[in-house]
C-alpha cells in the first residue's frame, strides 16, 4: 500500500532543485583535475550507492524508511539520487587536490560522513526522508564512512589501472 | 530457499567469468558500464515492482538477497561479460549467436527467479521480460559507444578499443 505524506510543493523539493542546480552549476566552473571518464566514474558512484541504498532499506521486505513525498518511486527521488553525484565528485576532487594521505585520511573521512550526517538531518527535518518506519540515522554515520572508504579504494584502483 | 545459495554461486561463478576474462575495454570504463547498468536495472525494476505493481519481489526477508543479487550483481555482470564479448569476437555471425547466448542466459535468470519465487509476475509477460533483457544488451553496447565517444576529444584518452 502507498504511504502518502504530503502532496504540496514544498522545502524538500526546493532542496532537491537548489542543491542539484548549485552543486552540478559548481562542477562546471570548478578546474577539471580528472580526465573525463574518471570524473563520470566518480559522479556516478554516488549516484549509484545512494540507489543502492535506498532501493534496498526503503521497500519490501526490509522498507525502514520513505524518500520524498510518498513511499511510491516519483520524479523527486530520481531527481534526489542525481543530486548525490557532485557530492561523490567533490569528496574525491579535494580528496586529490588536497593531497590527503596517511591519517589525515581519518580526519577527512570523519569531516566527509559528519558533512553527510548533517544533510541527512537536513533532509528529514524538511521532509526529504520519513523515518516513521523504524529506520534511526546512528546507522549512517557508519554507512557513509564505508561507501568513502570503498570510494578511495576505488580512486586508487583507477590511478594504478591508468598507470599500467 | 534454495533460490538464494544458487543465485549467490551464480553471482560469484559470472564474476569469475568476468575476472578471467580478455577484456576489450579498461576498468574505468568497465566501472562506468556497471554503474550505470546498475542505476538503470534498479530504475526498471523498482517502477515494475513499486509504481506500476506488475511484477513483486519476495516478501521473505531472507530469499529478499537473492533479488538484489539478480538487480545489482546478476544482470550488470551479464552486460559487462556481453560488451567485452563482443568486441573480442570477429563477424556478424559470430557477434549474433554471442548476443543470442547472452540473451538466453538473462532470461534464464528470469526463468530460475520464477521457479524459486524470488519474484513473481502479476501482470508481466514473457514476452515483455524479453524485450527488457533485449534492451539491457543492447544498453550496453550504447553505453560503450557513448564512452568512447567522450573519450574521443579527452587529452588523457584511455580507450583499449
Amino acid at each position: 500500500m502507498t504511504v502518502v505524506y504530503e502532496k504540496s510543493f514544498d522545502w524538500n523539493e526546493w532542496f532537491v532543485i537548489i542543491v542539484l542546480i548549485s552543486l552540478h552549476g559548481l562542477m562546471i566552473i570548478t578546474p577539471k583535475i580528472f580526465s573525463k571518464t574518471e570524473g563520470i566514474a566518480h559522479y556516478l558512484y554516488g549516484i549509484t550507492i545512494v540507489y543502492l541504498f535506498d532501493h534496498t532499506l526503503s521497500t519490501k521486505p526490509w522498507d525502514f524508511y520513505d524518500v520524498n513525498d510518498n513511499s511510491n518511486f516519483q520524479l523527486f527521488d530520481f531527481l534526489y539520487y542525481i543530486m548525490n553525484g557532485p557530492f561523490s565528485y567533490y569528496f574525491i576532487y579535494l580528496y586529490q587536490k588536497l593531497k590527503i594521505d596517511g591519517f589525515r585520511t581519518i580526519l577527512y573521512l570523519l569531516l566527509w560522513s559528519s558533512l553527510a550526517v548533517l544533510m541527512e538531518w537536513v533532509g528529514f527535518k524538511i521532509g526529504l526522508f520519513h523515518y516513521d518506519k523504524g529506520y534511526n540515522m546512528h546507522w549512517s554515520f557508519p554507512i557513509y564512512m564505508m561507501v568513502q572508504i570503498i570510494q578511495i579504494i576505488f580512486y586508487h584502483k583507477i590511478r594504478r589501472s591508468m598507470n599500467h | 530457499m534454495i533460490g538464494l545459495p544458487l543465485t549467490l554461486v551464480i553471482t560469484l561463478t559470472l564474476a569469475l567469468v568476468f575476472y578471467f576474462q580478455t577484456k576489450s575495454i579498461n576498468f574505468l570504463q568497465n566501472s562506468i558500464i556497471y554503474m550505470v547498468m546498475t542505476i538503470f536495472t534498479t530504475n526498471v525494476l523498482t517502477i515494475l515492482s513499486l509504481n506500476l505493481k506488475w511484477i513483486t519481489p519476495t516478501d521473505h526477508p531472507f530469499i529478499f538477497p537473492a533479488y538484489l543479487l539478480y538487480r545489482d550483481g546478476i544482470i550488470p555482470l551479464l552486460i559487462l561479460i556481453f560488451v567485452n564479448g563482443f568486441y573480442t569476437t570477429k563477424g556478424l555471425r559470430i557477434r549474433a549467436i554471442y548476443f543470442f547466448i547472452c540473451f538466453i542466459c538473462l532470461h534464464a535468470m528470469e526463468v530460475l527467479l520464477l521457479q524459486y519465487k524470488i519474484i513473481e509476475y502479476l501482470k508481466w509477460k514473457w514476452l515483455f521480460s524479453a524485450i527488457t533483457n533485449i534492451g539491457y544488451l543492447m544498453m550496453g553496447l550504447f553505453i560503450l559507444k557513448m564512452l568512447l565517444y567522450v573519450v574521443k576529444g579527452s587529452p588523457k584518452n584511455d580507450s583499449r578499443i
